[in-house]
Parts: C-alpha cells; sequence; structure tokens
C-alpha cells in the first residue's frame, strides 16, 4: 500500500463561494481568490506572519470528521490560519464585524488625531480601515499616548511613534528581506518603542521600503514630507534608472516635479523592492545645476549658444577630423544609462554619419569581447532574475551583489533562504559573505585561474547523474590542459580543499546559477573567463544557467543596440588611449563622465585635452562637460518616453514623467538634428519613431516582431546558433602568470551610493555617504603605522591622492580596496588603466602636511 | 570588552549547542553577561550578537522587554516592591514610600521608574506580582523573596533583611490585614450551575 498523496487542491466556501485552492493556503489569500478582501493590517504576503493585529478575525469553520456532530465556527485570525477541506470561511459574521470594530477602536485609543497634517492621509490603511470597519465614535475620554513624533530613523526615514500600531512590519522587513535587523521593538506593550541600538541612524540602503509597508503615517520619508497628498499626484509607469536590474517604479510627479518615486510589482523583476538609491536620488531632475541649452567653445572657454551654432560648430569640427583623417579617427563612448532609443540613435549615427567601428559602452573595457559566452551560443545574461529563487546553488565570482545589483541581492537572499548555497568568491569581503556557504578570498586578477582550479575539481570527481552515472568531462580535461587544483589553488591564492569543496557544493546541488561580476567581462582575459564559465555551466549539465552582470541601468540595451565596437573597433579603454596618443582626433561622448569613470584619471585627462574635437551629451556639467567643445543639455530617463533593457534582457517601458525644459532634448533627437547638419538623415521626429526601428532592425528584439510590451515588460529570449551551442566545451587558454609588482594590491569598484551628481542633488542621501575611505588590513595596517580612522595617502602608478584609513578585516592581508565613487579626486587618479593589477602604498598622511593643511 | 573570555566561552561551548538555533541561546547569555557585570552595557549587546549572528539591535530589543534585565547601571542591591493587588491591599504602598523615605529617595513613583542611591548601594523599584501573594505585603531583595514587610518593619528589614527572608518560613494565610469577612450574600452572586443534557 502507498501512502495516501495529499490533495492537490481543497476546496472551501468564502461568504457563500466555493473556491479551490493549494492546501496550506492562507484563509486570507483563499479569501482573495474568492473576490473578498480581508481587512489586514499585519499580514503582508511577502512577510512572515506576525497574528499581531487581530485585523483579519473571520468567522471560520472546519468540517468535523465523518460520523461526529457539525463543530461550530470560530473566531479566528485568517492571516495565520491555513486552509483545510470544507472550511467556512465567513469574512461577515457578526462576531467578526464587531471584533473588527473592536480591534480598531482599541487601536484608535492611542492613535493621534493626525491625518489632517499625516503624509499616509488619503492613501492610508489604518485611515480605510476605520471608515469601513470601525465604530463610529469613540469610547475613549481619557488622555492618549503620548511619544516621540517627527523622530529620525535616519536622514531618510521619519517614525512618528504615536501613529504606530505596532503591527511589526517594518521589522519583520529588515530582519527578513534585506537580513538588516537593525531596527526593533523597545520594552513591550503600551510603552513599546520602535529604535535602534543606541539611536544610531539606520544603514541599510534598503529601508525605504519601510515607508511603503507601514499601514498608517508612523514612517514618513524624510524627501517627501508634507510634499503632496496623493490625490495632488500624477503617476507615469516607469523603470529605475540607476542600475542594471531595472526595477519597476512609479513616479509620482506634482507641478511637473517629482514629488517621489515607488516600487511598482513586478514578481519577476524586484517584486515589491527598490533601494534607496532608486527611491530617493531623483531630486536631479528638477535640479537648478543642470545644464541648458548646448555651449560651445569659443578663444576663451564654454560659452551658451543656440541649437543650430552647436550643430554647426560640433558639424564642421567632426567633419574636419572625419575628412583629414577619416571615421576611424573618431572614437565614440557612452550609453550605458540612456534609453534603448538614444543608444539605437548614437549606434547609427556612429556607424552612419561618423563611419567609425570605434563605438563602445563599456568604459574602461580592456576587451573587445562583448559577449564572452558567445562561443557557446548564448546570452551574456540567461537565467532570469527570479530563477536565484529556486536555485540549489548560487555562484558569484567577482561581484559585489548588495552594490551592484542591489535588489537582486534580496532575491539571491531569497534563494538562500530557500535552500540555495551560497559561494561567494571576491579578493574583498562583501554583504554576500554573511550568507555564503563557501567564501573563496581569491588573489585580485586571479579569477581566471580560480575558475579553472573548480573545473579541475570537477574533472577529478565528476558530477554523478540521477542514475548514479557520472559525467564524461574528458573533453573538459583536454580543454583546461592539465591545469591541476593545487596549481591553479597556489595562483589564485586560495587553498586547494576549499575549491574542491565548492566543486562538491555544485556537483551535488540541482539548478546551480553562476553570476558573474560586469568587469570581468571587459577585462583583457574577458574571454577567457567566458570560456572557463561556460565550461562550468556545461560541466555541470546547466549549460545555460551562467550570466554575467552588466554595468549601467541600460548596459544590456546599449549592447542590443549596437554600442559595441564594430569591425576592427577599439573597446572603450583602448579608445580612450589611442586619444591620449593621438591617434584617435575625435571623441563623442554621451552620458558618460569619463574624467571620473575611466581608469585612469590622468590618461582621460590626456584624450580631452588632445582631442580635435570633444562632444559630450550630459545633464550635469560635469568635468568630462568642461573639458568639451560642444556640449548638448539632454534629457534624463525620467523625462522621456521609450524602452531600457535589464541586465536579464528584459525589454521595459518608461513613460515620460517630466515634461523636459525646452532647452534640453533627448539624445536621439541630439543626434538626428546633428545627423541633418552633417548632412546625412537619421530621421526621427518622434521617440516611436526609434522605437520601431529598433524593434524591427535589432536582432534581438526579433521575437517581439514590433510590439511593445506593457507595463510589467517582456524578457527578450534569442535565437542563438544552434550549431555554436553544440560544442561541448571550449579550450580554455592557459592561466597568465599574474603581473608582478611591489606594494598593496588595489582593488575598487563602485559602492552602491557615492557621491555622484545625481545623488548630490539629494542632500537627505548625500549625508549617508561615507567620507572617501581606503580599505586596510589590520595586519598591513599595524606593519605600515596606520590606525583606523587616520588620513593616508594612497600613492599609485598615476598619481596620489589621500583618503580615510578604514582598518578592518574585509580585506586579505596585501590588498587594500577603495570605492570608485567616493572622493575628489575620484581613486581612478592613482590607477593606469593599462595595468591589469594596480600596486600602491598606502602610509599615514605627515603631520607637517595635515598642520599645513589647516 | 564587556563580555569576559569565560563568558564567551561558555556561551559558545554551553549555551549554543544546547538550542536547535543560535537565537535560542540569547537569554541565557544576557544573563550571564549581566550576572558578570550587574547590567547590561551596550557593548554587551555588540558582543553577544557577534557570537549568536545577531544585530545588537535585536538582542537588545529583547533584553529591553524583560525588566529584570538592567540597561543602566544599578545599586549594589535591588529591592522591588510588589504593587499589585494583594501585596497593595496588604498595604505594600505604604512599606514602598517608607522604604523610600528611609534611603532617601522621593517617596511615590512615577511609572516604573528605578530609583539609585546617591552611594550606589541601592535601587528601588515597584515590581508586579511575584508569585508570592501568601507572604504579601512581599519585597524581593536581589531576586529572594521576603515577607511580609509592613510599613513598621522597614527599619528592621533595611538593617536585616535576612530576617524577613520567606525561604524556611512556611506558608501564611492568604489575609494579613484585617479579618475579612465573607460579603453578606455573596452565594446569591455565583454563576447558576451549568445545566447538564
Ligand atoms: S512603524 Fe508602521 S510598519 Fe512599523 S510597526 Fe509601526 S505601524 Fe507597523
Ligand atoms: S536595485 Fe537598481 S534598479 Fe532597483 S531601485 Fe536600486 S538602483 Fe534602481
Ligand atoms: S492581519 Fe491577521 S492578525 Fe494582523
Ligand atoms: S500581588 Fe504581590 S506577590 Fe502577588
Amino acid at each position: 500500500m502507498t501512502a495516501a498523496t495529499p490533495p492537490a487542491t481543497v476546496t472551501v466556501t468564502v461568504d457563500g463561494t466555493e473556491v479551490s485552492v493549494p492546501p496550506g493556503t492562507l484563509a486570507v489569500e483563499a479569501a482573495r481568490v474568492a473576490g473578498v478582501d480581508v481587512p489586514v493590517f499585519c499580514y503582508h504576503p511577502k512577510l512572515s506572519l506576525a497574528g499581531a493585529c487581530r485585523m483579519c478575525m473571520c468567522e471560520i469553520g472546519m468540517a468535523s470528521p465523518p460520523g461526529q456532530p457539525p463543530r461550530p465556527p470560530g473566531l479566528m485570525t485568517a492571516c495565520t490560519t491555513r486552509v483545510s477541506n470544507g472550511m467556512t470561511i465567513n469574512t461577515m459574521a457578526p462576531g467578526a464585524l464587531k471584533a473588527r470594530e473592536g480591534v480598531i477602536e482599541f487601536l484608535l485609543i492611542n492613535h493621534p488625531l493626525d491625518c489632517p497634517v499625516c503624509d499616509a492621509g488619503g492613501e492610508c490603511p489604518l485611515q480605510d480601515n476605520s471608515h469601513a470597519w470601525g465604530p463610529k465614535e469613540s469610547r475613549f475620554t481619557e488622555q492618549k499616548r503620548l511619544a516621540r513624533k517627527g523622530a529620525a530613523l535616519s536622514p531618510l526615514v521619519v517614525l512618528d511613534q504615536e501613529r504606530c500600531i505596532t503591527c511589526y512590519r517594518c521589522t519583520r522587513f529588515m530582519d527578513e528581506i534585506p537580513g538588516e535587523a537593525e531596527l526593533a521593538f523597545f520594552t513591550r506593550g503600551y510603552t513599546s518603542q520602535l529604535r535602534t541600538i543606541n539611536e544610531e541612524p539606520m544603514k541599510s540602503r534598503f529601508q525605504g521600503n519601510i515607508i511603503d509597508l507601514c499601514p498608517c503615517g508612523a514612517l514618513t520619508s524624510e524627501t517627501y514630507r508634507f510634499k503632496a497628498r496623493p490625490h495632488d499626484l500624477d503617476h507615469a509607469d516607469s523603470v529605475c534608472g540607476q542600475c542594471p536590474v531595472g526595477c519597476n517604479v512609479m513616479i509620482d510627479t506634482r507641478s511637473n516635479q517629482v514629488a517621489r518615486v515607488r516600487p511598482r510589482q513586478n514578481d519577476a523583476v524586484n517584486e515589491i523592492w527598490v533601494c534607496d538609491k532608486g527611491r530617493f536620488a531623483h531630486h536631479y531632475s528638477s535640479s537648478p545645476n543642470r545644464l541648458s541649452g548646448p555651449w560651445v567653445r569659443g578663444e576663451d572657454g564654454l560659452h551658451p549658444s543656440t541649437w543650430r551654432q552647436a550643430y554647426q560648430e560640433a558639424a564642421r569640427r567632426l567633419g574636419a577630423v572625419k575628412s583629414a583623417y577619416g571615421g576611424a579617427a573618431i572614437g565614440v563612448i557612452g550609453g550605458r544609462n540612456l534609453t534603448n532609443e538614444d543608444a539605437f540613435a548614437l549606434a547609427r549615427f556612429a556607424a552612419e554619419v561618423l563611419e567609425t567601428p570605434h563605438v563602445d559602452f563599456r568604459v574602461g573595457a580592456q576587451s573587445a569581447v562583448v559577449n564572452p559566452l558567445a562561443p557557446f551560443g548564448l546570452d551574456a545574461f540567461n537565467t532570469g532574475l527570479d530563477a536565484a529563487e529556486k536555485a540549489g546553488a548560487i555562484v558569484v565570482v567577482g561581484a559585489d551583489v548588495h552594490d551592484e545589483v542591489p535588489v537582486q541581492w534580496l532575491r539571491i537572499r531569497k534563494g538562500v533562504k530557500a535552500g540555495a548555497r551560497l559561494i561567494v568568491a571576491n579578493p574583498r569581503a562583501t554583504e554576500a559573505d554573511r550568507l555564503a556557504f563557501h567564501r573563496l578570498r581569491h588573489r585580485p586578477g586571479t579569477e581566471l585561474a580560480l575558475l579553472t582550479g573548480i573545473l579541475a575539481a570537477l574533472v577529478e570527481s565528476p558530477p554523478v547523474d540521477a542514475e548514479g552515472v557520472a559525467r564524461d568531462l574528458s573533453g573538459l580535461a583536454e580543454a583546461i590542459g592539465g591545469v591541476t587544483v593545487e596549481k591553479a589553488a597556489a595562483h589564485a591564492g586560495v587553498d586547494s580543499v576549499t575549491i574542491r569543496a565548492v566543486a562538491a557544493t555544485l556537483a551535488s546541488s540541482k539548478d546551480p546559477i553562476v553570476y558573474v561580476g560586469a568587469r570581468l567581462a571587459i577585462r583583457h582575459d574577458a574571454g577567457a573567463i567566458g570560456l572557463a564559465v561556460g565550461n562550468l555551466g556545461r560541466a555541470l549539465g546547466h549549460p545555460a544557467r551562467v550570466n554575467f552582470l552588466v554595468e549601467g541601468a541600460n548596459g544590456r540595451g546599449a549592447e542590443w543596440a549596437g554600442l559595441i565596437p564594430g569591425d576592427g573597433g577599439l573597446p572603450a579603454g583602448e579608445i580612450v588611449a589611442r586619444a591620449a596618443s593621438g591617434e584617435i582626433k575625435a571623441l563623442y561622448i554621451v552620458g558618460e563622465n569619463l574624467l571620473e569613470t575611466h581608469p585612469d584619471a590622468a590618461q582621460a585627462r590626456e584624450a580631452l585635452e588632445r582631442a580635435d574635437v570633444v562632444v559630450v551629451h550630459e545633464l550635469f556639467p560635469t568635468l568630462t562637460a568642461q573639458a568639451a567643445h560642444v556640449v548638448f543639455a539632454a534629457t534624463g530617463v525620467m523625462e522621456k518616453d521609450g524602452t531600457l533593457t535589464s541586465v536579464e534582457g528584459r525589454l521595459q517601458r518608461v513613460w515620460q514623467a517630466v515634461r523636459p525644459d525646452a532647452d534640453r532634448a533627448p539624445d536621439w533627437r541630439i543626434l538626428s538634428d546633428l545627423a541633418a547638419a552633417m548632412g546625412a538623415g537619421l530621421g526621427y521626429v518622434a521617440s516611436a519613431d526609434v522605437t520601431r526601428d529598433l524593434l524591427a532592425d535589432l536582432p534581438a528584439y526579433a521575437p517581439q516582431q514590433g510590439v511593445l510590451p506593457g507595463s510589467a515588460g517582456v524578457l527578450v529570449r534569442r535565437v542563438h546558433d544552434a550549431s555554436a551551442g553544440s560544442v561541448d566545451v571550449r579550450a580554455v587558454p592557459a592561466i597568465e602568470p599574474g603581473q608582478a609588482g611591489e606594494g598593496l594590491v588595489l582593488v575598487t569598484y563602485p559602492e552602491i551610493v557615492g557621491n555622484e551628481t545625481v545623488v548630490g542633488e539629494t542632500p537627505e542621501l548625500l549625508v549617508t555617504v561615507p567620507e572617501a575611505y581606503v580599505e586596510v588590513n589590520r595586519d598591513d595596517a599595524s606593519r605600515l603605522g596606520i590606525s583606523d580612522g587616520a588620513s593616508v595617502e594612497v600613492r599609485g602608478p598615476a598619481g596620489t591622492v589621500t583618503r580615510v584609513a578604514r582598518v578592518n578585516g574585509r580585506v586579505p592581508i596585501g590588498t587594500v580596496f577603495a570605492p570608485e565613487n567616493l572622493g575628489t579626486p575620484r581613486i581612478n587618479a592613482v590607477l593606469r588603466w593599462s595595468h591589469d593589477v594596480t600596486y600602491v602604498t598606502v602610509q599615514p598622511v605627515p603631520v607637517a602636511a595635515l598642520a599645513g593643511a589647516r | 570588552m564587556a563580555l569576559s573570555q569565560a563568558a564567551r566561552q561558555r556561551i559558545v561551548n554551553e549555551f549554543i549547542p544546547r538550542y536547535p538555533s543560535k537565537r535560542a541561546a540569547l537569554m541565557p547569555s544576557l544573563w550571564l553577561a549581566q550576572d558578570e557585570a550587574g547590567w547590561l552595557a551596550p557593548e554587551a549587546f555588540e558582543e553577544i550578537g557577534e557570537l549568536l549572528d545577531l544585530h545588537a539591535t535585536d538582542v537588545a530589543s529583547v533584553a529591553s522587554f524583560y525588566v529584570m534585565f538592567h540597561r543602566r547601571p544599578i545599586g549594589q542591591t535591588l529591592i522591588e516592591v510588589c504593587e499589585n493587588p494583594s501585596c497593595y491591599l496588604a498595604g505594600s504602598d505604604a512599606t514602598f514610600q517608607a522604604i523610600c523615605k528611609r534611603l532617601g529617595l522621593h517617596a511615590g513613583h512615577d511609572g516604573h521608574g528605578m530609583q539609585t542611591t546617591a552611594d550606589g548601594k541601592y535601587s528601588v523599584r515597584p515590581t508586579e506580582c511575584l508569585a508570592a501573594c501568601d507572604y504579601a505585603p512581599v519585597v524581593q531583595v536581589d531576586l529572594r523573596f521576603h515577607g511580609p514587610v509592613r510599613e513598621g518593619d522597614v527599619d528592621a528589614f533595611l538593617a536585616d533583611p535576612s530576617r524577613f527572608s520567606i525561604e524556611g518560613k512556611p506558608s501564611v494565610s492568604m489575609v494579613h490585614g484585617p479579618q475579612a469577612t465573607p460579603v453578606e450574600g455573596w452565594e446569591a452572586n455565583a454563576p447558576p450551575p451549568v445545566a447538564t443534557a
């Protein structure tokens, strides 16, 4: 006899309507299926169950076992009761109504009469539920509880303790979703107070979400407080333009100014979350510091000009370079933060008007290889973002997922909580280390060795399939050419035991996913890393579960739009290098502050100074714009209609939220008008024209057949070259010896929020940005006489910058870390683009220099 | 460092293995830390959090839930006077006031605050039912029961609390005040007997 299998569904009756739902469904969700909304406060489908508020009381009856007398139904909380077959859920029973009325009366006893001065007014579940279910009058005549009002939990979130109904949504979110339990209730009962330890400001980069979750006005946004009522706002569905995750957002505007940005639910992308950068950094759109109109360089610097003059000047200068040296003397850089429309127009402009193959959105790129997985017939990114939720193992190599793809980090956490084993390989301890099953702290720049080591370990003990048959990895053994685990481990500076353990974990996990950092896709060895990564997927029997991240909100879109090196084209880093050496005569830079982002500030400066002409499209007068010959004031993502393509290849629409100033134009229009001035024509008069063309012309979007997706976007699945895909493994190049040098190895990448131009326009966010620092290992610090918090000089091959030392154990001995988007000058002032590994010295700022500075 | 090396070891080797989750070892860890220092300093929350993989805020929040965890330094001797009905009816309020007066603390109390004498010898606070109502009015000294301690006993009590310890004393009658007489006709108010089918 076989054990009885549980029924696939159970049938319950909600207010007389029968519905079938999966076993284990909560009564409140079963009611929703039946079209009945049970009022709730503490219940939230994305959080654990609390049963704290008792608002969801329903009269619930259970079927009694056969032959037994019927059991009387009773009051139960619908949010914590799981359905059983034959259950009756009566949401409108007199007892339930009375209970609800009691809960509301009870909650309102201590709730202040703040609605007229409360931001939540008009979109407040407490207000709505009180109207719908509460008593007409309160019997409470005593003094209400008094508590903290307008208290800053951080520079971004404000608490009104009197309004709090202790539903624990905010504390559950912090604990469960980002895993940063920095907010909690102190004391208990009537005196419960929401706070952080020692009243320290909250530090989480996801804290803004608690404002959305709060079912009343207890938590409000510092930047939105007292700015508008919900009915004052206009809404536009949009997509966050700050990183490649592509979180779906709603932009609320008042009088053509952004009042706030809120997440829009898309369970395939961001669920209902956004990070604080996406939420708060929107003030740049209405900043008075924005560029307005075009600027043209004269004898004595940049002057405002008319659009016509600027087009003529740019056309004349670019035309001169082109006729003197040919189109290939022009380099085009930028586009990773533009819409697809702008990127497509730029790609066409470069190819048809400038006639140059030197086009690249990947700032700093050393390699012309754009998609390192192409030899396997794969896209650079192959699993949907939501796949992380159900993976058995997640590998992150060379990426800080918390900082680079913040909301995807939340999804990875969800996967780990559901049982995925997280394997993190990074020269520095990242946030992901906290949940990691294996941590690999390899030497910077040795990712290829590390990956080859894992492949070698898999060859030693190949994964075994369900029938107990080991996979035949003889081809792979050949492909890695005799590299042993020991050799690879020694090269990468990790121990071979860990590498074997990682391989064993991967071999035994179902549905593993591999994420590789965007920087590894642009480095000189990107092709080799791609081969190693592709082979890893194949060795594990999951060829299409390997992914490369990308930089920029529309990096993937820029790639697909063709902002990549053409035939014989140079990668972006090389374009700058050749401009600095005088081979490239003109630079066309769109939305990219090269002086801060090219990993060699001196070289970028040299390039801009040496070029015969530099044309820049920008939102702000950045350092790069100030060095240009012609500057066009462009519009930002919130100011235009168009599409973005996220890291996973999801085509998503943005609708114009703010009407731009007449003196700013979308990039596609600038390009179209400039093309006309140069005697060519892109022929675009409306953004929809560009959209139509890019859907028709770009192979990436062929499956769309010219149709634009709706608000939820669509994951574009490309048709790949099947013959390429049939190749089983590809030879992985031998491991190169690392570049030797003296001193400490410097690792750099951008922090989640830095003092970039767009962040700088939101002072509340800017104050949360740390002072520019360099992270030094404790042992190195004591050897060098550096104390935590001291000023130090970081001297690299190209220059010296001053930073505050953070002495800790996050970097291993011999390695230092400095974020790229903090401090003036940026850390790129010490870098040489041609160096694969940067060696620096770090030393205390001499006392005399400190005194002198005072 | 708020925790001694011995305490850390005990947490790691004894408390953590005892439970299915690290978080469950929080209460004994807090007790241990408080036993050592007399109170729980903010650093103690950080250190316990590190050992148990919890955020310091979470640790402090749990500690704040229980009045027996002290988040500020307290006097050498902690005196707690029960103010719940049995003790109150037996005169605990007068006992409390008298103790405060004797120790130079302002008589009467506002809320549940703890008062500490200037010399740091005593801390005094009212407390909820100690489940020793049969010795009402009950006074707890460093977590040990004493009672009955009436207003007039306070000098003797402070001179030598051990004379009032209930340890070894047989349970006494519930009623210490004037002999209570049954309210006349109280049976009439009793609920009707439950009908049996
Ligand atoms: S602040 Fe808001 S979300 Fe947090 S417990 Fe109070 S009512 Fe709930
Ligand atoms: S994770 Fe990226 S896309 Fe999402 S809100 Fe943050 S910056 Fe924007
Ligand atoms: S919603 Fe069910 S108890 Fe709060
Ligand atoms: S009322 Fe004081 S001990 Fe119970």
